[in-house]
């Protein structure tokens, strides 16, 4: 049965499956009990320095299992290969050594397929479509900052709803204030696109809490805003931009003590919340000094159309237009960032070195990771410290 | 007789100020506070009276300087000078700082036992290393020197003589002090600022007991350290910051080590404990508590909130009571 291990037998990670196969094939009539002890033995995906081995188990007649993925650049639906003629499936897939995938499996039974999460690893992630298995390699690890840090002193959430004349209903808004927060005192305010799924599945307050605490980051208030139609709005949408700079900004300000100056204003936003944070730069050219920009839809074309949906018309439209003038919005800093597994890891790669030479102080940071809350959480640490660095060498408190 | 010297580690989440207090209520006078290092939030009365009593008050040294720096613009002038030359001397302790400590990491990482040449060559780069750090106080203290008006404001400037004979006429009736945690820097800078320096050894001799936690315990020693092995951005060099008030010889005080410090990381450890021995450097936490009384000192503290980094890279508990 050996034989029939084929490709990547010989991966370190494979070789529990290895050892599984020949203690079947030294007495198949132990086949369900030595699965039975593999799968309690063992956690999965199987992995090593630079690949996982995903398994899947069925007792029930199976005719197919499918590793379902978004990782640009690899097939996005793999073939699990059967072991033998047992109810075990397994998939070996090589992976950068700090690799984090979100997947799922599909099981083909009976002539039907479904997608569901793999039974044998309990590691998820959730996002507003639901969960996701996940796949860390050993060299990923969650950072310590995204959960409840003993002595920090939290920050709360303030929220308001106004009527909006831009989008003709209510608005509502969630204000992050530090714990060491006081109304007469001047802080600088990001605001935040897709609000509710920062808070929600990137853990931004308690980041927020943990982060100020530390004093890696400056405290600072962050205005979590929340689109109703998302897509289109943050799609080059001009009403958004009229939205955050003269209804929004002004809703903040008015309540909170937040900084006048330019620079302590910032904007941020993830996928098209990105897209819409730099049109907004972009339409109102020094209401903010610095930008954070996570996974941007930053599509463009240097000839023929782009091959996306229609959602992206007016984004490639825009995107074509600052990529001729990138010093227009007058931003002094900037940050980006991208996963490796993204299809949109080739424009933002190539955004660096043109707002660089437009003199915009930029920082870009990709990680083996694709286009998820997950991967925009880990890295609000590096964005957040580059717009407001904290003077964290100098406070023991 | 040199009054009770008392070193916490950090204040959060169980404050143990208020105990260590507790046992110098005996005498009269208030409870000073020195929280400048508490910026615009030193005079919040609201967590001193908390934590310290109804009898505490604070100094307002920051809120002080803040006038001073307004009403008087020459001053103000200079002030900034010394400030800008102190912080381009920072940048060229850099530039040699840091290539130095790979020098030693290399020939740490290179060593194997019975190379005697290796061990020369470890030596002679640790000294390469503790020179560029010696020569970093030595030209701090000369460019602190050369800026007379700014380093002794009270000299030449009314107002700032009033408000420093102020400090040190409250400070004087005080039952006990005690300084607080925060921006290290600016609390050494303000206490200096206004002469209280010499009037904290002067009380220390007197046998005013002298509390202090984080911040305000690195000031007390002879050497600040500042500390952050894992920063945004960066490699997380320990450098010095300057020379303390002698209060306390022969220590580092390295609060909030465990969160600072990697201190599963034998290498950094040892490299930390080695360039500032002979000082020992001992990391607090929250519920540290050491105790100086004469030529006494204990560990009163939380077992485990109180540990010490030897130069072969381990760290251990400072055993509890008398040390």
């Amino acid at each position: 049965m050996s034989a029939v291990l084929g490709s990547g037998a010989d991966r370190q990670a494979m070789k529990p499956v290895v050892e599984l196969a020949r203690r079947i094939e030294a007495d198949p009539s132990r086949t369900e009990e030595e699965i039975d002890a593999f799968v309690s033995a063992n956690t999965f995906p199987l992995a090593d320095a630079d690949s996982a081995v995903f398994f899947y188990r069925s007792k029930e007649a199976v005719e197919a299992v499918y590793l379902v993925h978004w990782v640009f650049g690899l097939e996005s639906r793999q073939p699990f290969l059967r072991l033998g003629e047992t109810s075990a499936w397994y998939l070996p897939v090589e992976l950068p050594g700090s690799a984090r995938v979100e997947y799922k499996l599909e099981v083909v039974r009976g002539g039907r397929s479904s997608w569901v999460r793999d039974p044998l690893n309990p590691r998820q992630a959730f996002d507003p479509f639901g969960a996701n298995s996940v796949c860390a390699m050993p060299g990923y690890h969650d950072p310590r900052w995204v959960r409840p840090e003993t002595g920090i002193r939290p920050g709360r959430i303030v929220s308001f709803t106004e009527h909006s004349k831009v989008y003709g209903g209510s608005r509502e808004t969630q204000v992050y204030l530090p714990s060491e927060y006081k109304p007469h005192k001047r802080y600088p305010l990001v605001i935040c696109h897709d609000g509710r799924d920062y808070l929600r599945f990137a853990a931004m307050q308690t980041v927020l809490d943990n982060l100020i605490g530390r004093h890696e980051i400056a405290p600072m208030l962050v205005a979590f805003t929340n689109g109703h139609d998302r897509n289109r709005e943050y799609g080059a949408d001009p009403r958004q931009p009229d939205f955050v700079v003269n209804e929004l900004l002004p809703w903040v300000t008015g309540r909170f003590g937040v900084s006048e100056d330019v620079a302590d204003r910032a904007i941020m936003g993830a996928s098209f919340g990105g897209v819409t944070s730099l049109f907004t730069a972009w339409t109102h050219p020094g209401v903010f000094g610095k930008l954070m920009l996570q996974s941007g839809s930053f599509v463009f074309t240097d000839i023929g159309h782009h091959g996306r949906s229609p959602l992206f018309d007016p984004v490639v439209t825009f995107v074509n237009r600052f990529r001729a003038d990138p010093g227009r919005i007058g931003v002094r800093r900037i940050f980006l960032s991208c996963g490796q597994f993204e299809s949109l890891i080739w424009f933002n790669r190539s955004l660096g070195p043109l707002l660089r030479e437009a003199g915009i102080e930029t920082r870009f940071v990709e990680s083996a990771d694709g286009h998820n809350w997950i991967n925009w959480r880990d890295r609000l640490r590096d964005g957040l410290s580059w717009l407001y660095p904290g003077r964290l060498w100098m406070y023991y408190e | 007789m040199s009054g009770p010297l008392v070193l916490l580690g950090p204040q959060r989440p169980r404050p143990n100020a208020p105990d260590a207090l507790s046992r110098f209520s005996s005498g009269e006078g208030p409870v000073v506070v020195l929280s400048a290092g508490w910026r615009t939030d030193e005079t919040d009365d609201e967590p001193v009276k908390r934590h310290l009593g109804k009898d505490a008050a604070v100094l307002p040294l920051y809120t002080w300087f803040e006038v001073v720096m307004k009403e008087l613009p020459e001053l103000r002038t200079a002030w900034r000078a010394r400030q800008d030359e102190l912080a381009r001397l920072r940048r060229f302790h850099r530039q040699r700082l840091h290539p130095s400590l790979q020098v030693v990491r290399d020939l740490l990482a290179m060593r194997s036992d019975g190379d005697v040449l290796a061990d020369e060559a470890l030596r002679h780069a640790l000294d390469d290393l503790r020179r560029i750090d010696e020569q970093l106080l030595q030209s701090a203290e000369r460019i602190v020197g050369a800026h007379e008006a700014a380093s002794k404001p009270w000299t030449a400037n009314d107002l700032v003589k009033r408000l420093t004979d102020r400090a040190h006429e409250v400070l004087r009736s005080a039952r006990a002090v005690a300084i607080t945690g925060g921006h290290v820097a600016v609390l050494l800078n303000r206490l200096q600022f206004f002469g209280v320096d010499q009037i904290l050894r002067e009380l220390h001799e007197r046998g005013t007991p002298i509390l202090a936690w984080s911040a305000g315990s690195m000031v007390l020693t002879e050497r600040i350290v500042l500390y952050y092995d894992d920063p945004p951005d960066g490699a997380g060099h320990p450098e010095l910051l300057d020379r303390g008030f002698g209060l306390t010889k022969g220590v580092v005080m390295l609060p909030h080590a465990s969160k600072r410090l990697r201190l599963d990381d034998k290498r950094r450890v040892g490299l930390l404990a080695t360039r500032f021995a002979p000082a020992v450097c001992l990391g607090l936490e929250n519920g540290a508590w050491l105790q100086r009384d004469g030529d006494r000192f204990s560990n009163r503290g939380a077992p485990g909130t109180a540990v010490r980094l030897f130069p072969d890279g381990s760290v251990e508990q400072l055993p509890q009571e008398d040390s």
